[in-house]
């Protein structure tokens, strides 16, 4: 079994964290699914050090939600060191990431998120601070580099892994490529063989077959699943079978799927109020409908939700005239 | 006094003016709305920077509006690879004493056409929520809701809201 930092990870399978996305109440329902290891969204250094107290919640792990890590990112190394600390304390979770990939030009131009794959030196600087700061293991997620021309995901890993880094994870694509074309697996192959640390394997992971097929061509420790679970969260329990050479489990009929999402929504709201978990659960419901024939009228139906109300009225519509 | 105006893009001997009205423009629209920290820290260098490494991808759009030799406005727009065939309109800012003559649709009707010319479909635009007037303004030109989030950077709650028909918008932007 794969250890991160002399913590156990049971199923080698791991929620990429998602700005937006991956809240405590997803991360919930993923981890019933069977993620391994899961990671907060992305929570910003300098909004931490301003002890902004709108990125707390964004820290906060759900119930026996462990093994998971906190994210931060920012490339001011005294800044990331107290950021470190704050998060990991606040959080209690069990690592804290670093985000070096992120390629929104908001965080990438001002230095942050990819931008540190364009200065290694300031990079391992920052390792080395959050690693003082955080009192816990660290891993760091990053890119294959900022362009094609400039690919140094393999010298980064090793300074990454030189510097203190626990575990890193490598989504194989470029800053420039953001997230067009196939994600690139042979650089992560080559990242496995230059460091002695766990990688965790990103990019392009959509069907339950390709868990096992990017850990075995890769020889990565962890596979890390993205934008391949919007809506499917049990890509994760089929992702298990097909490692472990089980039959993979078929999804689950649209009602139960329905269910599923306003449990979702439930949590959501338990945790960040009714008003912003509805709005944001228009997003998600459209994502567990995509594909489902005639949902036309319940899509329109969706993006006007604004109280849990409107949420069980429209699934009660959907159980009677879709599934 | 009839004055001169016009919407033109940008050049490099613009982006001192840009860099002071973007953070002027910032520092007033959005004090309560975003959080302090991110507004105390901004100056007009940091902006002019900004918009400088900005206009230099050639795959994005900066234009100002140009009011008696000074500058006034700013739209700025990129690609958008979150979704398909999609541009974003960055930032979208009008000086106080050139608001409420229909400037701010002009630029918007110029970002339009820029998004088509460079062969977009779509054009996005984020709003912080709170910020009623623009919101007015973008819903008023037939902008669609895609969806909510916090921003990852501010935490300030936002509307990602869309624009499907990019020709419609360039002709809003015609009229007086
Ligand atoms: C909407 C969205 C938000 C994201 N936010 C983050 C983030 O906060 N931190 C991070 O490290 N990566 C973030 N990513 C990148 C993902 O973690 C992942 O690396 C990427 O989606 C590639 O994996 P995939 O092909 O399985 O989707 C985000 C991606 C998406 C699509």
């Amino acid at each position: 079994m794969v250890s991160i930092g002399g913590i156990e990870i049971k199923t080698p399978l791991a929620l990429a964290p998602m700005a937006g996305v991956t809240d405590v109440a997803f991360r919930t329902i993923c981890r019933e699914q069977g993620a391994g290891l899961t990671c907060t969204e992305m929570v910003s250094s300098k909004a931490l050090c301003f002890q902004d107290k709108k990125s707390i919640p964004l820290l906060k792990l759900g119930d026996g939600e462990h093994p998971a890590a906190a994210q931060i990112f920012g490339s001011d190394p005294v800044c990331m060191q107290e950021a470190a600390a704050i998060a990991h304390q606040v959080s209690g979770a069990d690592f804290i990431d670093i985000n070096m990939g992120c390629p929104v030009p908001k965080v990438a131009n001002s230095g942050d998120g990819s931008g540190l794959m364009r200065n290694p030196d300031l990079a391992v600087k920052v390792m080395e601070a959050v690693v003082r700061g955080a009192g816990c293991p660290v891993t760091v997620k990053f890119r294959l580099g900022w362009d094609k021309g400039s690919i140094n995901c393999v010298e980064f890993a090793r300074a990454m892994e030189e510097a203190g880094a626990a575990a890193v994870a490598v989504h194989g694509r470029t800053k420039v490529q953001m997230y067009a074309g196939a994600a690139n697996w042979d650089w992560i192959r080559e990242v496995k063989k230059a460091v002695r640390i766990p990688v965790m394997a990103n990019g392009d992971v959509f069907k339950p077959e390709d868990a096992p097929r990017i850990l075995k061509y890769t020889g990565a420790d962890i596979a890390m699943i993205g934008r391949g679970i919007f809506g499917n969260p049990w890509l994760f329990a089929q992702c298990r079978a097909a490692l472990e050479g089980r039959e993979i489990p078929p999804m689950p009929p649209l009602s139960e799927r329905c269910d599923t999402a306003v449990r979702q929504f439930e949590l959501s709201a338990a945790n960040k109020g009714e008003k912003i978990a509805c709005l944001e659960a228009r997003r998600h419901y459209a994502w567990y409908l995509k594909g489902v024939p005639h949902a036309g009228y319940y899509k329109e139906q969706i993006v006007k939700i604004t109280t849990l109300e409107d949420v069980y009225r429209v699934t009660k519509g959907i159980k009677r005239d879709l599934c | 006094m009839k004055q001169s105006t016009e919407i033109r893009p940008a050049r490099e001997a613009d982006m001192e003016a840009v860099g002071r009205l973007y953070t002027d423009s910032w520092q007033r629209t959005y004090r309560g709305l975003i959080p302090d920290w991110v507004l105390d820290e901004m100056t007009p260098e940091k902006s002019r920077d900004k918009w400088t490494r900005y206009r230099e991808q050639k795959e994005n759009g900066l234009f100002v509006l140009e009011r008696d030799g000074a500058v006034a406005g700013l739209a700025a727009c990129r690609p958008f690879p979150e979704r398909e065939n999609s541009a974003l309109l960055d930032s979208l800012h009008v000086a106080p004493e050139a608001q409420g003559s229909g400037w701010g649709r002009k630029l918007i009707s110029r970002a339009a056409r820029w998004a088509r010319e460079s062969g977009f479909r779509e054009l996005v635009i984020f709003v912080v929520q709170g910020n009623r007037r623009a919101e007015q303004l973008y819903r008023g030109m037939g902008a669609k809701e895609l969806y909510f989030f916090h921003d990852p950077v501010d935490g300030a709650p936002s509307w990602a809201l869309a624009w499907e028909d990019l020709e419609a918008l360039e002709e809003l932007g015609d009229r007086n």
